[in-house]
């Protein structure tokens, strides 16, 4: 098993209000899973929640059945990697963005591969020139394309998409849908993915199981 | 050179220089008599007080005592660098107030032990307090400065936090920057009036010493080694403030406690 998540609960500090209650899921390599719900229902914070940004008050996440905490969580989170809806791009330029995380020492042992980069970009539409822009000159979809190759870059086994796609055009999206196929089929047996997306015909397109959510408790599964 | 004592009625003929801020005030219809007044008054009586406690304290000359009145003012110092925070989280006033301790004490102790060795007793009034009093002066700006800085840029850079964090970031290799940030910005202050002391004013103290006697190159000479124990105490404690708060606003499980970043009710 690659990921686990077992039993997790969190309540919001401030109000109390419970917003994730007694989750456990399970994901193994070469699964695409579709994350649904209302708007609200938890579903970012399940998938921040697999990528522990946030404290849990109840459960673990294990990792190759193992669990993940202290010292672990880096190194954890550069192989499990969350893609929020909001990218944020601090750096200067694209390249920057695209170099910064093989600065942190999780990433350490791995190297940028520009080539294989530029190859992305050209399938996403855009060209060598992409990666001289200023970050702030980016758009919303610009920014997601950029945090999409930022994420891709450094090796991930496991991607956690939080409507990681919602500001691209059509063609755009259904060639971020590729590159994150071919990703994934570059180790099948090992590579995960999970998708958060208010796009039904989306989540039909790229999920073999969808996993339904609601005010912070799993529903139910279908296939 | 002689020094003049000043009397209760020389000081009254200087009070009367209030005249000039009323009649501003009167004519211009700023309406701010009442605060004037009240400004005068606070002036007043909160230096005499002081004054009539630091008599005593010179009076005893006891280290107890002198120490007792060290500890209160690095709390007044502690407090009010903290509470002037636009932001509050669970750990800031233990934060703020070890790290103004921690600074100003280490600082003092080594102006008192190693600078000034040739002094009858560590604990003399006349030497332990004013620089303590100068030290948590300035430290207290580099603390608020340090943790204004801090609380505020990681209020509104979190999705750069969390960005870094979620791409295998350390908490440390997250919030680098903005501590580095903190730290530059609450030692600058410091810095600026190092590189223009004495070209566009005089120090306080300096000029008390002036006014009381003093040698001007003996004067300078205690302002020089003010200047370096103030920079050095301003640098420890902003560097400390930040550190604790890190610690307190980033688990060890490498998140970023944002939601222990409350704002100050109003």
């Amino acid at each position: 098993m690659l990921l686990e998540v077992n039993h997790i609960s969190r309540r919001d500090r401030r109000t109390q209000e419970q917003l994730l209650e007694g989750i456990s899921l399970a994901v193994t390599g070469g699964e695409r899973v579709a994350l649904r719900g209302r708007s609200g229902s938890g579903k970012s914070l399940l998938l921040r929640a697999i990528a522990l940004l946030d404290p849990l008050d109840q459960g673990t996440v294990t990792w190759r059945g193992e669990n993940v905490s202290g010292t672990a969580v880096p190194e954890f989170r550069s192989r499990v990697v969350y893609l929020p809806q909001q990218a944020l791009v601090a750096e200067d330029t694209v390249e920057e963005a695209l170099q910064r995380p093989f600065l942190y020492r999780s990433n350490r042992t791995k190297t940028f591969d520009a080539a294989q980069t530029l190859e992305r970009l050209k399938q996403l539409g855009r060209s060598h020139s992409f990666l001289e822009k200023q970050t702030s000159d980016l758009s919303g979809g610009e920014k997601q394309i950029t945090a999409l190759l930022r994420a891709l870059a450094i090796g991930p086994t496991v991607l956690l998409l939080d409507e990681a796609t919602s500001a691209l055009d059509i063609e755009t999206t259904l060639a971020a849908e590729g590159l994150i196929d071919s990703w994934q089929r570059g180790k099948i047996d090992e590579r995960a993915c999970v998708w958060v997306s208010h796009d039904t015909a989306q989540s039909e397109r790229v999920a073999q199981r969808t996993l339904h959510i609601e005010a912070g408790r799993l529903q139910g599964e279908t296939s | 050179m002689s020094y003049y004592p000043l009397s209760y009625f020389d000081v009254a003929l200087a009070a009367a220089l209030i005249l000039i801020n009323a009649i501003v005030s009167i004519a211009l219809r700023l309406r701010m008599e009442r605060s004037l007044f009240l400004a005068s008054v606070r002036t007043t009586v909160q230096l005499l007080l002081v004054g009539f406690v630091l008599q005593w304290v010179f009076a005893v000359d006891q280290w107890y005592v002198v120490v007792a009145m060290l500890l209160v003012m690095t709390l007044v110092a502690g407090y009010t660098a903290a509470a002037r925070n636009e932001r509050r989280f669970a750990g800031m006033w233990i934060s703020t107030l070890l790290s103004m301790g921690i600074s100003s004490w280490i600082i003092t102790a080594y102006a008192l032990l190693v600078v000034l060795r040739g002094i009858d007793q560590w604990y003399q009034p006349q030497y332990a307090i004013p620089l303590m009093g100068m030290v948590l002066g300035n430290t207290l700006n580099g603390i608020s400065v340090g943790l204004g800085t801090l609380t505020s840029e990681l209020a509104l850079r979190r999705g750069e936090i969390d960005g870094a964090l979620t791409l295998g970031a350390t908490r440390y290799e997250a919030a680098l920057p903005i501590l580095r940030q903190a730290i530059r910005l609450g030692m600058t202050p410091i810095i600026n009036s190092m590189m223009v002391v004495g070209l566009v004013s005089l120090p306080g103290m300096m000029t008390g010493q002036l006014l009381s006697g003093t040698s001007p190159i003996e004067a300078v000479k205690y302002q020089i080694m003010i200047m370096f124990l103030v920079a050095s105490a301003t640098a420890l404690g902003t560097v400390g403030v930040v550190a604790l708060s890190y610690l307190h606003l980033f688990s060890g499980d490498h998140q970023f406690l944002f939601y222990a970043l409350q704002k100050k009710k109003a």
